[in-house]
């Protein structure tokens, strides 16, 4: 029971599509009466009674299979970084950003805050502001390849919640970033 | 709880300046129906005014030495010591029995300490709590300058002692010092363990005694403001998920959301007749500069550009304001009208400069000033133009905010991973840190005197 509570979120998302898509398109219910066989006189000569022709058989419902391998799903989402004192979008950031356009396209019903962070390097108020930037820029960049913005929210972090303490330019380049949390599936 | 910074770690890693600059004169206005004993608070320390403060008499029981004598004679000391306009002599070398001065050797006798004035003080138990009589003698004419007994209920020892330093530095410049007036700040020191961080607004005394938290947002709750009566405070919280604006009672009470429309709702400064609240909004992911009534009427945008602008600061004039925009490049600050217009830049020097914040008589601004990541507090004369670093050493300085009499500035220092508010004069003497658990960031100063 644990493991199955534990199933993480894009698994038991992808269980439910696959259960959702059976159910939808449930067998036509047969209503036409099946042919019973009337008892003749039997007085009367055997006519042939014509076969009832054979109902055909109700179409099977049909699946559709799409790949959505679970390994890829958890964690997919990959955060877009930023320069120093810069919003703007970076060839690596392009690159993050379009496979998440794809998997935000795969995924329809997925809802997405996006966070700007930053680094240390930078006044907590102004950071503010440029954390709204970088989320911001993330956002259209989405929704340039196809993303609807209303499943896109924006929030910024200024430099309050760091995900890497240290001072080096490693950590730092970690802290500058848009970052996805799934707020809806 | 306060901690003094020593002067070679001051010094050290200062690439700039040799050393930090005196801010040009601000005379002060004189009351006219006190008298007044002219003293230029901006004088290079040299030219501090010596004034011997010998140790209360008082009546010698434990408890009241715990309870009275010690915490009012620190308050008293490290008040004055750490006023611009005074030099605390080496009361070690207190003449025997001369207090008060009554002949022209007893006065000799202290002026052979280095003293120019005596603060003589006496602190008795009374039925409900305690009281102080302080006589200020001048030591060349052997006069009685002023005399005042304060009383207070137990546990006002230190107030008392706030309250007699307030007056002494009225004595001499004409208005209280600043040492009634309280600070604003943000601390994490409540996150739970391993928790996300969470910040909390709290309040202090100027020199960090008396902390106690304002808000329980369990959430990040920034960038406080005091409303000029010193009853409200604004400030950002994450609260409710999305960054509002809310305001809460200084005296305690629950936080009132002021609705915007915008996102982001950063830096909320009030306007110098408690009406208007400017901070800085998004709107489709760009941050612009708003101005809403404090009930949430009104809204209105000040800037108008693809770049960011954030950081209002009103001028006390309340027709200016101070902003940050990154519209030539780089955030530099900016000065503009109360309705958006005649903006011109400020900052020129160095790539990174934000938190620009007025001096309460608008003469000057107090910025966090930064080149390739290092911050300091720059304090800039807006009359001559000229720029003054006044803080120093290493860890990133940044946040300064004014004392309500413009004699001192609370900034906050992040060095070795971890940020405490510091308090110093507006020469960048006498800086004292004055947090200690958690980290401690934007330090806010009340904007009244008492």
């Amino acid at each position: 029971m644990s493991r199955f509570v534990r199933t993480s979120g894009p698994i038991a998302l992808a269980a439910f599509v696959v259960f959702a898509a059976a159910c939808s398109k449930k067998p036509p219910v047969q209503t036409t009466p099946a042919p019973t066989p009337t008892p003749g006189p039997v007085e009367a000569a055997p006519t042939p009674v014509p076969v009832p022709a054979r109902p055909s058989r109700p179409p099977e419902p049909e699946v559709k299979v799409t790949d959505r391998t679970l390994v890829e799903i958890s964690g997919y989402l990959k955060p877009a970084f930023f320069d120093y004192d810069k919003a703007e979008i970076r060839p690596d950031a392009r690159e993050a950003l379009s496979a998440d356009a794809e998997f935000l396209r795969k995924w329809s019903t997925l809802k997405v805050s996006l966070e700007g962070h930053c680094d240390e390097r930078g006044t907590r108020e102004y950071n503010m502001a440029l954390g709204q930037r970088r989320a911001a820029s993330a956002r259209d960049f989405l929704v340039s390849l196809g993303v609807d913005s209303s499943r896109l929210q924006i929030i910024s972090y200024g430099k309050e919640r760091p995900f890497c303490t240290g001072q080096t330019e490693d950590c730092w380049q970690k802290n500058r970033r848009a970052h996805f949390v799934v707020t809806a599936k | 709880m306060i901690r003094t910074i020593a002067l070679s770690t001051l010094l050290a890693g200062l690439p700039a300046l040799a050393a930090p600059q005196s801010a040009p004169p601000t005379p002060l206005p004189a009351s006219p129906q006190e008298t007044i004993i002219a003293v230029d608070i901006t004088k290079p320390s040299g030219a501090r005014t010596p004034i011997a403060i010998p140790p209360p008499i008082s009546p010698l029981t434990p408890e009241l030495k715990t309870n009275a004598v010690d915490p009012f004679f620190r308050a008293l000391n490290d008040d004055l010591a750490a006023y611009p306009a005074f030099l605390v002599t080496d009361v070690s070398l207190q003449p025997k029995g001369a207090r008060p001065p009554r002949s022209r050797e007893e006065g000799d006798a202290w002026i052979a300490t280095g003293a120019q004035f005596l603060l003589d003080t006496q602190v008795r138990p009374t039925a409900s709590g305690v009281e102080v009589e302080a006589q200020l003698y001048d030591l060349k004419t052997l006069k009685n300058v002023f005399g005042k007994a304060y009383a207070s209920e137990a546990g006002g020892a230190r107030r008392i002692a706030h309250t007699l330093a307030n007056d002494v530095v009225r004595q001499f410049t004409g208005r209280p010092g600043p040492f009634l007036a309280r600070i604003a700040f943000v601390s994490d020191r409540h996150t739970p363990k391993g928790g996300r961080p969470e910040k909390e607004v709290f309040v202090m005394d100027w020199d960090g005694e008396n902390q106690w938290r304002l808000t329980a947002s369990r959430s990040l709750s920034l960038a406080p403001d005091w409303s000029p009566d010193g009853k409200k405070i604004v400030f950002q919280s994450y609260m409710k998920g999305a960054p509002g604006l809310f305001v809460v009672p200084t005296a305690g009470g629950a936080a009132k959301e002021i609705p915007v429309s915008t996102e982001l709702n950063a830096s909320p400064s009030f306007s110098p007749d408690g009406k208007w609240i400017a901070y800085c909004g998004s709107v489709r992911g760009n941050p612009e500069v708003f101005v809403v009534g404090v009930d949430g009427t009104g809204l209105r945008r000040l800037t108008d550009n693809s770049a960011v602008d954030s950081t209002p600061r009103w001028a006390p004039n309340g027709r200016e304001m101070a902003f940050t925009s990154n519209r030539q490049g780089s955030p530099q600050v900016y000065l503009m009208d109360g309705e958006g217009a005649n903006v011109r830049r400020i900052s020129l020097a160095g790539n990174w400069n934000d938190e620009a914040t007025f001096a309460p008589d608008g003469s000057r601004l107090a910025f966090a000033c930064g080149n390739e990541g290092d911050f300091q507090i720059c304090v800039l004369d807006l009359l001559s133009g000229r720029t003054f670093q006044i803080s120093a050493g290493p860890g990133a300085h940044e946040n300064p905010s004014w004392s309500p009499d413009g004699s001192k500035l609370a900034w906050e220092v992040t060095r070795d991973g971890g940020t405490q508010i510091v308090v110093g004069n507006t020469d960048g003497s006498s800086i004292r840190v004055v947090t200690s658990a958690g980290n401690n960031s934007s330090p806010t100063w009340s904007k009244t005197l008492e």
